[in-house]
């Protein structure tokens, strides 16, 4: 039952991201998980997500992105997000013209089988849902994707100081690893 | 400008394991180079090292403008670069093993250095044999100043049981280590089991009787206005431990002790089978029962255990009234039914008796002659007594007491063990834990509320407890109808006249249910409270979540440290507004 039960979860975040099947990914901006830093996606290209990741209801491609991967001796992490579509409360179904933003998740793969564990939000602190050297693994490696994914270490340069995103945002690991390769953010301005 | 060298970090106090590493390091220098006007000279080299040394070397881009600053002239570099670390404190009130303590302190950094907001800290629990570092941790201090280091706390080496004192030092790579050994704290093993206790005095005795006079009976109302008083401030959780005592120089202590604390409970939870009991043993005699006929209002003689005409009066007075057969002088069933009026009459407790703790297989315990409220070789009728501690249980509860049942050895074990006792008389360390005063309450639940929706009152609990059940570890996008049907297990009806399609239309939906908007300046988040965002730039929908006592929840569980659900929501700091049923 407990087996069935991380599958319905599993399947319930992931199935959430499959649900943006929206024609119109065109101009619409996309929020990274880790920075909030807005972005274009047909411009910056994260890869997408391995068919281990996929719903079985078939995400459909270039709408669920992986920002992270980090690998342990018994399964893998991703931190991934996706646009979604817009839920309507009152009138209970989905809104096909309005794309957002998810707030990220973190993933554990394990034997095929996928587990949302919690939210980027969840990488450190006193609510943390991995160990710290695990996070630290995730931060370390989507440093290297965010450069990449931007197209180089100056043009992510560019986009962070346009976002006028501070060394206060993300994760100081993941400051560490952009200064390592030689981007640097502004402190939070003191009041 | 470099930073100081490792010679220099020994020197302020810093031990190599907290040294910055020297990748970090680099990178302060390159800043500081950046800011006196590009690159150059030993920041340029520094590049250059890490070029050949990283695997993706990038160049720092030319495109990114640091503040503009006067670069630092040679004469003020030492001054420059001396940080200063201060106002070390505890973040927590209380501190719990196996758990992550956080400190704080406060950075003051120099001009030019406002980047380096690395602090470390490390923990040191005081032993026998001196100082043991415990733990390690580091954070980056924020714009104002202040860092805040999780720490976590082990039991040091060779810990058996008992409170042990901890305190902590604060590092940075350009100030002098700050010490926080005075503000030292004990962490002990009840500190895991309740989160507050309270020692009621309870009641005295007469020596070597487990008698409780109509004096004792009255300051049993005490207790129970106590444990009434505790059962609105922690919302019915609270439990009591009843404890027996006995002066020195009384037989049998310790089953002496155990039947005064099973004499209390019997006498609260009305099991006049069980003073039949202790009556029969102790062998209290007539003098007793006329103290009860006397409080009962049948006998008006002297309670010298004499027998008369008077109490003989009194007995059949009080058979008549209660419709006990006529059978004798006193015999069992008149006995049970005098206690059973006793119990229940004027001086009647209603505590349940699921409230209280189970001790050794039993709901009392008895310490002896270990735990003495007066000190002392002369008699003191005080130590005759029972004491009852009202606990409130932490998550991990039930308490393991160590206490044994007409077993001594186990008090006397408790008795021997080193560190300091909250007072005089106390020997056993377990005890001393549990009556030790804390030196800050819990902060106390919200009382009951007022109805507040139309199906009448809203209940904040059940509202939690199915957001709790129902939220996931990630979103799916559904934090309006998550945290609807919350409100709506709690008993709330949203009004049909008022749209909540998306999230951020909640707000104006809540005032029309009664819901009181708060003012977010010095905000503290209450167990109920619902937070409504408006959308980030850009997007439509918003945010609803619930605060579940512990963290906010809607369609999943955000365990950010802030009340911001998300990244973009934090980054823009998006407005709300708190709602409270």
């Amino acid at each position: 039952m407990r087996y069935i039960g991380l599958s319905i979860l599993s399947f319930a975040v992931l199935f959430s991201c499959a649900e943006p099947r929206a024609k119109g990914i065109k101009n619409q901006m996309m929020d990274d998980p880790i920075i909030g830093l807005s972005y274009d996606p047909i411009r910056v290209h994260f890869d997408s997500c391995p068919r281990s990741l996929d719903s079985r209801e078939g995400a459909a491609k270039g709408y669920q992105w992986i920002y992270a991967q980090c690998a342990r001796p018994l399964d893998t992490l991703y931190l991934v997000s996706c646009l979604m579509k817009s839920w309507n409360d009152e009138e209970n179904k989905w809104v096909d013209s309005i794309l957002e933003p998810d707030f990220g998740a973190i993933v554990k793969v394990s034997g095929g089988k996928s587990k949302a564990i919690g939210t980027p939000d969840g990488l450190y602190g006193k609510h943390a849902v991995l160990p710290i050297q695990d996070a630290d693994c995730l931060m370390e490696d989507a440093a290297a994707r965010y450069v990449k994914a931007f197209g180089g270490s100056s043009e992510l340069q560019k986009s962070l100081t346009a976002g006028k995103i501070t060394a206060d945002v993300p994760p100081p690991r993941f400051v560490e690893k952009l200064r390592a390769k030689g981007i640097i953010l502004p402190p939070e301005k003191r009041k | 400008m470099q930073g100081p060298g490792d010679k220099d970090l020994e020197k302020m106090g810093v031990p190599n394991s907290m040294q910055p590493d020297s990748t970090a390091r680099s990178a302060d220098s390159l800043l500081v180079n950046n800011k006196s006007g590009g690159l150059g000279g030993a920041a340029q080299k520094t590049l250059d090292d890490r070029a050949r040394t990283n695997q993706e070397p990038e160049p720092p881009p030319e495109t990114y403008e640091f503040p503009t600053e006067e670069p630092a002239s040679t004469e003020d570099t030492a001054k420059a670069d001396t940080a200063v670390l201060s106002d070390p404190k505890w973040v927590q009130p209380d501190t719990l093993f196996h758990q992550e303590a956080e400190v704080s302190a406060q950075l003051t950094l120099p001009d030019g250095k406002e980047h380096i907001t690395k602090v470390q800290a490390e923990l040191f629990a005081k032993t026998p044999s001196g100082p043991k570092s415990i733990s390690k941790g580091e954070a980056w201090a924020q714009a104002d100043g202040k860092a805040v280091i999780p720490l976590p706390v082990f039991k040091p080496e060779g810990y058996v049981d008992g409170a042990v004192e901890y305190f902590f030092r604060i590092y940075h790579s350009l100030a002098k280590m700050l010490s926080g050994e005075k503000q030292s704290r004990e962490v002990s093993e009840m500190a895991l089991k309740s989160t507050d206790h309270v020692l009621v005095p309870g009641i005295a005795f007469d020596r070597e009787s487990s008698f409780i006079p109509p004096k004792g009976a009255h300051s049993l109302k005490l207790v129970e206005a106590k444990f009434n008083e505790w059962d609105k401030k922690y919302s019915k959780k609270s439990q009591i431990a009843v404890f027996g005592h006995t002066d020195k120089g009384e037989k049998d202590a310790k089953v002496l002790s155990e039947r005064r604390a099973q004499s209390a409970h019997a006498f609260i939870t009305d099991e006049a089978a069980t003073w039949e009991k202790l009556y029969n043993v102790e062998k209290w005699g007539l003098k007793a029962l006329q103290f009860i006929l006397k409080d009962l209002g049948h006998y008006h003689g002297a309670a010298d255990g004499a027998d008369g005409p008077k109490t003989q009066a009194a007995f059949i007075a009080f058979r008549k009234s209660a419709g006990v057969l006529e059978s004798g002088k006193e015999d069992p069933a008149t006995r049970q039914a005098l206690f059973a009026a006793y119990m229940k009459g004027k001086h009647d407790i209603k505590i349940d008796a699921s409230r209280f703790c189970k001790v050794a297989g039993n709901p009392w315990m008895g310490c002896a002659a270990n735990n003495q409220a007066k000190e002392g070789k002369e008699a003191a009728p005080e130590n005759c007594r029972v004491a009852f501690i009202l606990i409130v249980p932490s998550k991990n509860f039930p308490v393991h007491f160590p206490c044994q049942d007409g077993n001594e050895a186990a008090c006397q074990a408790q008795c021997k063990k080193a560190g300091k006792r909250s007072a005089a008389g106390i020997g056993c360390m377990f005890y001393d834990e549990l009556v030790r005063e804390k030196k800050q309450e819990a902060a106390p639940e919200e009382p009951a509320r007022q109805p507040q929706t139309k199906k009448g009152s809203y209940d904040i609990e059940k509202a939690v407890d199915h957001l709790n059940a129902h939220a996931l570890d990630a979103s799916i996008h559904k934090c309006a109808t998550y945290v609807r049907q919350a409100i709506e297990a709690g008993g709330g009806v949203l009004p049909t006249n008022l749209s909540h399609k998306y999230a951020k239309e909640y707000g104006p939906v809540l005032s029309a249910m009664g819901f009181r908007k708060l003012s977010i300046e010095d905000y503290v988040p209450q167990k109920g409270d619902i937070a409504v965002f408006q959308p980030p730039s850009g997007k439509e929908e918003g945010h609803v979540q619930m605060y579940n006592g512990e963290i906010w929840a809607s369609d999943f569980f955000q365990r950010g440290s802030d009340i911001y659900p998300g990244k973009k929501y934090r980054e823009e700091k998006v407005s709300y507004e708190i709602y409270r049923p």
